[in-house]
């Protein structure tokens, strides 16, 4: 649809920083812990849950904050969810084409972590950025092979004009949208 | 419409004048169309991509019971339980009966428009059932007891104080009229109902039949939360939304955000199939409820099938003048706007429809829907059912016989000229047959074009090409100068020219819903066209309306390969003016000044006044479109008609284009068309031009 000209994690960056998200670059998995837990601080966060991401980096990343933070691992209830300051996500995928990352969930528990808590913070590889929209179709269909399942493409953080057409953010999701980049 | 119904309407029009515009209206649809604007801008080619989205729902609405069944096949695989609804009440009884099922008095609503179709919180309510919308908007109409004014911004009428007052009342303390705090409260409050409630419902903007999956967009996140928290989930879904594959999906959501804000995608896309579980809540249950309510009909019918490619983005609406100047309380039932009004007439029943009498034709809002749907002949067809039920209003009458006075008054000129400016003839026309007494009208030239012909043509021995020229009614009877002096310059050109015996185009008739009559003006003047078109004549048109007609109109009206030869044929005179100056047969003398460029609508389907633009500027002079992409509210000889529904609203709809002239430094205003002409002088008091007055040319090659 739209082509990504140039370079797709550019774009990606680009896009998703003009929809009001945020985007902080990492260039390990060490060093994106420590710029995760250092925006929870910065924030004034205490708790926070944390979703599965399917891979080592949820188990390790609740470990690595428990002693700071109260957290909250993988399979938390709504109530528990609903009580976070934050919530960090694994996005399987991002798009280029609209700055919107791709989260593949099959627990509402997991869908809850960046629908709740007012910060949402996402941890992404930049390998896993698409260019093009259409390229998340074969993604979905995976997914689809669940039973149960929900993708859902965010674009920035909560957003509403509906008083007086003034932009305002985090009305019933999150406020902040970061997404820590992996490069 | 019976004519009680139209003199309510004109009430309500009236009345709406009266109130000024609708708060904040405006510049929700400005914004609306300068982001999508902006959004087209990103892609590298939108209208292939704008093609593609309408074959998606083309091929979906034609395979629509196979689709339907693939979903239901793979929805139920997936746990759900689906129902079929046949109509509004059915569906209203099937969602009562799962929430009462589900022992829940609570259901928390994620908007939903097929949701207002079938008017499901007023049945719930009745029954005991707490309702709670939470999307903003939608939430401050509901306590309000209002019904949305826009489809993307429904509160957009109301301000943080009302705003304040709403919540403040709800909350049983005083609120500031601050954002932040509404939103702190809003938040708080709906995010304990979101956890308690038993019922989520929402609707769907697609569901795919490959996955039995639905896709919900929403911005706030509030759709997100009532999708997953209540133990029961109702997704209430037209049979219509049903496509085949995850990538038709995308594309359709890709398109909608496009059309709707100027977003690249809605914020939230979710695509989602089953229940998913949740620690704490067992026994979850999904139900999907697939409405009819004469979608299947519509299905069927030739005209208003496209109704069903409607992908609600609310893009028709922004573009509206009408609608902008009375809002979607008059210009609307529950459905407003213009794609409302076929929806109205086939859901909610023809006398619902009224409104399409506000309908002026520009036909801009075929030109900025996303799925290329033919609102403005599916309007035309509103109104001519409407007709054939209840007669055709008086006023519009007059207005549709416009063919056989100009000629008369021709004729007569320049006594009728005198006549039509006598204030107690003019008095007593509007009595009469509805014209408005103080329309500007034009003043009729003795010696029309055809019966200056012979003195004109001059065949110029082995021509460089051939054209039948189009004159239509304006440089028939009232400008046939500049048709006269656009002839002389091609011929001297070494253009064959020849005025073939063509009726004018018959487009009112469409605007007021003659369909039947406007096929005959169509037929003539393809039959007569189609010889030329065959002997290798350009049909070249001045009237930007009549190169509408005959490109995009006829080959509507009439589905015959005669129409689509005339209309492939058919260019409009401005653009042969710049071939001929690309090829050096011609060139421009230099000229001065600076000009406001009026783009009349149904040019935007053309070349949207680049001719105009680019050879004022060759010339010399500076000339910039001036406008906000609306109608300038003239519409043909609708701003003649006498009453609220004509001049009045006409003249009201203009209002924002003549001060947005009157501010600038030029000249004068250049436009194409003549009936904007008319609009325009009167509305500013300024010099209207028609380019062909303005430019001169020399014959060179």
């Amino acid at each position: 649809m739209t082509p990504a000209t140039s370079d797709p994690i550019r774009t990606f960056v680009e896009r998703f920083t003009d929809q009001n998200g945020e985007v902080l670059f990492a260039r390990s998995w060490r060093e994106a812990t420590a710029v995760i837990a250092e925006e929870l601080r910065r924030r004034g966060v205490r708790r926070v849950a944390v979703a599965s991401s399917g891979d080592e980096r949820s188990g390790g990343l609740a470990r690595e904050l428990s002693g700071e933070f109260t957290v909250f691992p993988p399979g938390a209830s709504a109530a528990e969810i609903e009580s976070c300051d934050a919530g960090i996500t694994f996005p399987a995928a991002a798009v280029a084409e609209t700055g919107s990352v791709v989260e593949v969930c099959y627990t509402e528990s997991d869908r809850l972590v960046s629908a709740l808590p007012p910060i949402h913070i996402a941890h992404l590889k930049a390998g896993a950025v698409l260019r093009d929209l259409l390229q998340a179709a074969r993604l979905i269909r995976d997914a689809a092979r669940n039973r149960a399942f929900a993708v859902t493409l965010i674009s920035g953080p909560s957003r509403t004009g509906d008083i007086e057409l003034r932009l305002s953010l985090g009305v019933h999701g999150p406020h902040s949208t970061v997404v820590v980049l992996e490069v | 419409m019976r004519s009680v119904d139209y003199e309510e309407l004109e009430r309500a029009v009236s009345a709406a004048i009266g109130r000024g515009r609708v708060r904040g209206l405006y510049e929700a649809m400005v914004r609306g169309l300068k982001g999508r604007e902006r959004a087209v801008a990103e892609f590298d080619d939108y209208s292939s991509f704008r093609r593609r989205v309408r074959e998606i729902k083309e091929r979906s609405v034609e395979e629509l019971e196979g689709l339907v069944r693939e979903f239901v096949r793979n929805a139920e695989a997936r746990g759900a339980k689906v129902h079929h609804a046949a109509d509004a009440e059915e569906a209203c009884n099937i969602i009562l009966r799962i929430i009462e099922e589900s022992g829940g008095r609570t259901v928390v609503k994620s908007k939903s428009l097929t949701s207002e179709e079938i008017e499901l919180n007023e049945y719930l309510e009745r029954f005991g059932i707490e309702v709670l919308e939470t999307d903003l908007g939608e939430r401050i109409i509901q306590l309000a007891r209002e019904r949305p004014s826009h489809l993307v911004f429904p509160a957009i009428h109301k301000t943080v104080e009302d705003v304040a007052e709403l919540f403040s009342a709800e909350a049983g303390r005083r609120l500031e009229p601050e954002i932040g705090a509404l939103l702190n409260y809003i938040r708080a409050r709906l995010r304990r109902k979101f956890l308690e409630a038993d019922v989520g419902l929402n609707g769907a903007n697609v569901a795919i039949a490959e996955l039995g999956a639905v896709v919900l967009e929403t911005n706030e996140g509030n759709g997100r939360l009532v999708a997953s928290l209540p133990r029961v989930q109702i997704v209430l879904v037209g049979i219509e939304k049903v496509v085949g594959t995850v990538e038709e999906a995308l594309m359709l959501a890709r398109s909608h955000a496009v059309a709707a804000t100027g977003q690249r995608l809605t914020v939230y896309v979710s695509v989602m199939g089953g229940r998913m579980p949740l620690q704490g809540s067992e026994g979850r249950e999904l139900h999907i409820v697939l409405l009819d309510n004469g979608r299947r009909r519509m299905r069927d019918d030739p005209v208003f099938r496209e109704a069903l490619y409607c992908i609600r983005c609310g893009a028709c609406m922004n573009v509206c003048a009408p609608y902008s100047v009375v809002g979607g309380h008059v210009f609307g039932h529950i459905y407003p706007g213009p794609i409302g009004i076929p929806w109205t007439a086939n859901v909610h029943g023809l006398e619902k429809a009224s409104f399409a009498h506000l309908c002026i034709s520009c036909g801009l809002c075929r030109e900025v829907c996303p799925v290329e749907i033919n609102i403005p002949m599916m309007i035309a067809r509103v109104k001519e059912i409407d007709a054939e039920a209840h007669g055709f209003p008086r006023v519009n009458k007059f207005m549709m016989a416009y063919e056989r006075f100009g000629a008369l008054a021709s004729r007569l000129a320049p006594i009728s000229n005198r006549a039509l400016r006598s204030r107690g003839l003019r008095w007593l026309m509007e009595k009469l047959v509805g014209l408005d007494r103080n329309a500007e009208l034009p003043a009729f030239d003795r010696k029309s074009l055809r019966a200056r012909l012979r003195s004109v043509i001059r065949r110029p021995e082995n021509p460089l090409m051939r054209v039948a020229l189009f004159p239509d009614f304006f440089y028939e009877y009232v400008r046939p100068d500049i048709a006269e002096g656009l002839i002389a310059l091609l011929q001297k050109a070494g253009v064959e020219v020849e005025v073939p015996p063509v009726k004018t185009s018959g487009y009112p008739l469409v605007a007021y819903g003659d369909l039947k009559g406007a096929r005959r003006y169509a037929e003539h003047n393809v039959r007569v066209l189609r010889e030329y078109a065959s002997k290798g004549y350009l049909v070249v048109s001045l009237e930007p309306t009549a190169t509408y007609a005959l490109r995009f109109v006829y080959p509507y009206l009439l589905r015959d390969e005669g129409s689509r030869e005339v209309s492939e044929r058919t260019v409009e005179a401005l653009a042969l003016l710049q071939d001929l100056l690309r090829s050096g047969r011609i060139s421009l003398e230099p000229i001065s000044g600076r000009y406001g460029v009026h783009v009349p609508c149904h040019q935007r389907a053309l070349s949207g006044a680049v001719h105009v633009t680019r050879l004022l500027r060759d010339a010399g002079a500076e000339a910039e479109v001036i406008g906000d992409g609306m109608c300038c509210g003239m519409a043909g000889t609708f701003g003649m008609k006498a009453g609220p529904i004509g001049r009045q609203l006409s003249v009201a709809m203009g209002e924002r284009l003549f001060s947005m002239f009157g501010s600038r430094e030029i000249d004068a205003i250049v436009t194409e068309s003549s009936v904007c002409a008319i609009h325009l002088k009167a509305g500013t008091g300024m010099r209207v031009m028609h380019p062909l007055e303005l430019l001169r040319f020399e014959v060179t090659g």
